[in-house]
């Protein structure tokens, strides 16, 4: 410290700090006087048939003007709030990069001297790109565009400069526009207009126009379980009404009409299959039609507009099974089902992949969204006057026009009954088709449901509580079979089908050779017998001469004898050992000359008999010959084999009435 | 030169081998041209294209002749569905009254534009499209086209294309309600094509559901000018279908029986 303070005190130190001192004040003053880039920011942005967005409504979302044009417009300004000081634009220039193989060709205009604030600069940037592809040719995901939204950036890049003849800087604002999914839904519409042109006749063309582009709006989440296409949204133009109106004039059709109760209490509803609701344009022409020209109008299919259903066939009249196809009679009381109580439009019997009747609201040229001359229809004026026939239709004013719900053709004095209204689950229909909005149901036929009472429009699904296995599920549906309970192997421990079993539970029900190395049997029924190994119990002070062993194993203790030294015969026959040892109390066991048959209890204490030998002879433990003959483990050297065996055995260790197998 | 290459004995052999080899080659060539073999076989004169009525189910766009040949677009020996029609008054008819009824519908047809319509060129024209009857045999065909342009004909109220109408709704693959609402609006001048097909005999294989439903709307607003047509006619054909006792558990009977009742009732009223 000390130091420090000495040093402090040094002149030319305090020259040197009172130096660098200045220097920093004047490079700071240098700076801060020293003008900013400029502020920039796009105050307008359009893409396609995009909004034209702006800052305060700053989506970026767009369809394209064709398949492959798109004009873009964007305007930047200096912003409001600049520096104190900043450097003039000298110049500017704009890019205008795309995906899907778009290049731009680009106009540009300033609305003043381009260094002077107020000043705006606006591009026009006309764009051309690919033609959609069917890559995926008939297989899902059936989305347009390899499923990847059309994506732009327009970046703008001013100059400025210190004017001191250093290198121009640049600043630089952009804007991306990318396509959300409702407008790559949107552009599947505009993309395969192509097709109607080339694959459609001229006439066609002019007769039908080209295939409406539904609105944003017209693009939901609700009732997914109409969704046949391949996006998260669809459009759902009250298809749950127009559902639960057709099951319930089944039921009744079938009842009061056809004497069959069938159908009643629910059952008309749970055999009503859905085969298809929305399909998105992509989905419709490529994997529905396969690209083919099927038919000319299904390319104009309501199914685009969620104003068609198909439903399987069912047993209308509890006879003769499903008479359905063409013109069949059950397909044709559905249809009537249909039209008389669901409102439908048109129907048809048909078969695609089976036999099923199609619904539609609506005709085709009078698809939402688009504008259509024949959309309008006239109706005829009554008269008695036949005299004189007219041969040119009387010049009337259309009285009736379609309603906004595009479903059905109305008076004008009838548009209060077609406005759209919100409804009390959050989501919009037409007051026309509110049946949804008003209609409630119960589970209460289902005791497995605990949903209560419900709005059809809120209604994605019934829900179940927790079954044993751990999800939910309707236990009377198909869908339980794959929640069911299972067996091992092992006939002791199940499992549910839905459950992915570990690989060590697996193991555990795998039938297997157990550490104990001679039995085999599943793991998840071993007992400590034969994977533990104990040691053997000491005797008289003299530990065993096996140490351990497995308790499952047929097993000898073998006692060194005390007296092991004092018996001096080593003559290599079997001398009869029998007979008290001393005072002990131990006798000689087995011969005298084997080590550790002498100091046993008896004479035959280490006599492992024929049928605990495990190969039907019985032999002295205390014999190292014979120990070596039926107790040392060899390994079979045989190709293919590798198991182990005793010389006395050669087989796989079992005994079974004296008889043994030998070793495979 | 010459002269000793022609003495030299190995020379004149080489050339000859060389020869014979060459000759060799083009006799043992496979494809060495051959007499050309004529094959006279009697021909049998060809069997003259018969003009006759196509068979079965006809494709809008052409259709099979029965020798098997295949005719591109249609017919014009097919009638024109919109040509004048007449009513077959039966032969048995010995009471006064229905007679009268029968005679009132037999003007009803020669007379369709009395009640309303007007006589329209794009409907024969669309007719004309849709003659002879559209057969859906697509798979994937949810029958669009053809939903379509009935559509279309069905708008133009033209009374002549009752009939016709009548046989798509009963007929064909598809059921519309502009049809329904076509011949609702005719009113009296769709009662021919209705009554014409509304036959007891046909309850088994016919839907008949699908016009027996179109007649109370029609009876409730032109009961006047149908005269007698309604109890001497239609009446007496509902209460046919509505008596089938021995239904042998058929789907059409029963429900072509159970509407007929309902609507028995209704214009008895």
């Amino acid at each position: 410290m000390n130091h420090i303070r000495q040093t402090a005190r040094q002149p030319i130190f305090l020259i040197f700090f009172v130096f660098i001192c200045f220097s920093v004040f004047g490079v700071l003053l240098t700076f801060s006087s020293t003008p900013s880039a400029p502020q920039l920011k796009f105050t307008k942005w359009k893409a396609g048939q995009g909004q034209e967005y702006t800052t305060s409504n700053p989506l970026h979302t767009f369809i394209t003007d064709t398949e492959t044009t798109c004009k873009i417009t964007a305007t930047v300004a200096y912003a409001s709030s600049q520096p104190s000081s900043v450097y003039p634009l000298t110049g500017y220039t704009w890019q205008v990069t795309g995906s899907h193989g778009y290049t731009f060709t680009t106009q540009t205009e300033t609305s003043g001297p381009v260094g002077q604030t107020g000043t705006t600069f606006t591009l026009t940037a006309t764009g051309t790109g690919n033609q959609h592809n069917s890559s995926s040719g008939g297989h899902r995901p059936m989305r347009g565009r390899s499923e990847k939204p059309i994506k732009f950036t327009v970046k703008f890049i001013g100059e400025y400069g210190s004017g001191s003849g250093s290198d121009p800087q640049t600043v630089e604002v952009e804007v991306v526009f990318e396509q959300d999914e409702k407008d790559q839904m949107r552009q599947e519409y505009l993309d395969v207009r192509r097709l109607h042109e080339t694959h459609r006749t001229a006439d066609k063309n002019r007769q039908y126009g080209d295939l409406r582009v539904p609105g944003r709006e017209a693009f939901t989440k609700s009732g997914q379980r109409f969704n046949d296409g391949h996006y998260s949204y669809l459009i759902n133009k009250s298809l749950e009404t127009k559902i639960l109106h057709w099951w319930q004039a089944c039921d009744k059709y079938a009842y009061e009409e056809l004497e069959n109760d069938d159908l009643k209490n629910d059952e008309g509803k749970k055999k009503l299959r859905l085969t298809g609701g929305y399909r998105n344009p992509h989905h419709h022409v490529y994997h529905v039609y396969a690209g083919q020209s099927m038919s000319d109008v299904a390319y104009w299919s309501l199914h685009q507009f969620g104003l068609a259903l198909d439903v399987g066939d069912m047993d209308m009249d509890g006879k003769n099974g499903i008479e359905g196809g063409y013109n069949g009679k059950d397909g044709n009381f559905m249809e009537l089902a249909a039209r008389e109580h669901a409102g439908a439009s048109w129907t048809s019997n048909n078969y695609r992949s089976q036999p099923h009747v199609h619904a539609q609201w609506g005709a085709v040229r009078n698809a939402p969204g688009g504008t259509s001359t024949s959309s309008q229809r006239s109706t005829q004026t009554s008269t008695t006057n036949t005299e004189n026939p007219v041969t040119t239709p009387p010049e009337t004013t259309p009285t009736t026009v379609m309603g906004a719900c595009g479903v059905h053709t109305i008076a004008s004095s009838e548009a209060s009954s077609h406005v759209e209204k919100t409804g009390a689950c959050g989501d919009t229909y037409y007051v026309c088709s509110q049946g949804d909005h008003s209609l409630q149901a119960s589970c209460s036929t289902d005791s497995n449901c605990i949903s209560t009472n419900f709005y059809f429009c809120q209604h994605t699904g019934h829900t179940y509580s927790q079954q044993a296995c751990g999800h939910t599920y309707n236990p009377g549906s198909s869908s339980a079979n794959s929640h069911r309970s299972v067996t091992h192997p092992c006939g002791r421990h199940s499992y549910y089908a839905c459950q992915t079993l570990s690989s060590s539970e697996a193991n555990r029900h795998t039938y297997q050779t157990m550490p104990c190395g001679n039995h085999r049997f599943y793991p998840c029924r071993m007992t400590s017998r034969h994977k533990r190994t104990v040691s053997c119990p000491t005797q008289n002070g003299v530990a065993c001469s096996y140490g351990s062993y497995y308790p499952c194993s047929p097993h000898t203790h073998a006692y060194p004898s005390p007296n092991n030294n004092n018996n001096g015969n080593s003559g290599n026959g079997n001398s009869d050992n029998s007979g008290d040892s001393g005072s002990s109390g131990l006798v000689t066991c087995g011969a005298a000359r084997w080590t550790g048959c002498s100091g046993a209890s008896s004479r035959t204490a280490h006599y492992v008999s024929s049928c605990s030998s495990g190969c039907g002879s019985g032999y002295w433990t205390c014999n190292p010959s014979a120990i070596e003959r039926h107790e040392t483990s060899h390994t079979c050297t045989r190709s293919g084999c590798g198991a182990s065996y005793t010389r006395c055995t050669k087989n796989d260790g079992s005994c079974s009435g004296g008889r043994y197998t030998w070793h495979k | 030169m010459l002269k000793d290459l022609l003495s030299n004995r190995i020379f004149i052999g080489i050339l000859v081998l060389l020869i014979c080899v060459v000759v060799s080659v083009y006799f043992l060539r496979p494809d060495l041209p051959e007499d050309p073999i004529v094959i006279y076989t009697p021909v049998a004169p060809l069997p003259k294209p018969k003009a006759e009525a196509p068979i079965g189910e006809t494709e809008r766009d052409g259709h099979v002749h029965e020798d098997g040949t295949w005719h591109d677009g249609s017919h014009e020996i097919h009638q024109n569905p919109a040509a004048p029609s007449s009513v077959q008054v039966p032969d048995s008819i010995t009471d006064p009254e229905v007679l009268a009824a029968w005679q009132r519908l037999d003007y009803i047809a020669k007379n369709p534009f009395e009640w309303g319509g007007h006589p329209s060129d794009r409907a024969l024209e669309l007719m004309d499209k849709l003659t002879p009857m559209w057969v859906i045999d697509d798979p994937h065909d949810h029958g669009e086209e053809l939903m379509m342009t009935l559509d279309l004909l069905a708008e133009e109220r033209d009374p002549r294309s009752a009939a016709l109408l009548v046989t798509y709704q009963l007929d064909s693959q598809v059921q519309g309600t502009p049809i329904d609402e076509a011949l609702v609006a005719m009113g009296p001048a769709s009662m021919p094509a209705l009554i014409a097909r509304l036959n007891p005999e046909e309850s088994r294989e016919v839907f008949l559901v699908l016009i027996i439903r179109l007649l109370p709307p029609i009876v409730e607003q032109h009961r006047s000018e149908l005269g007698g047509i309604v109890d001497h006619i239609i009446i007496p054909r509902l209460e046919a279908i509505a008596g089938i006792k021995d239904h042998q558990g058929d789907g059409y009977v029963l429900a072509n029986r159970s509407r007929a009742r309902k609507v028995l009732a209704l214009l008895r009223k």
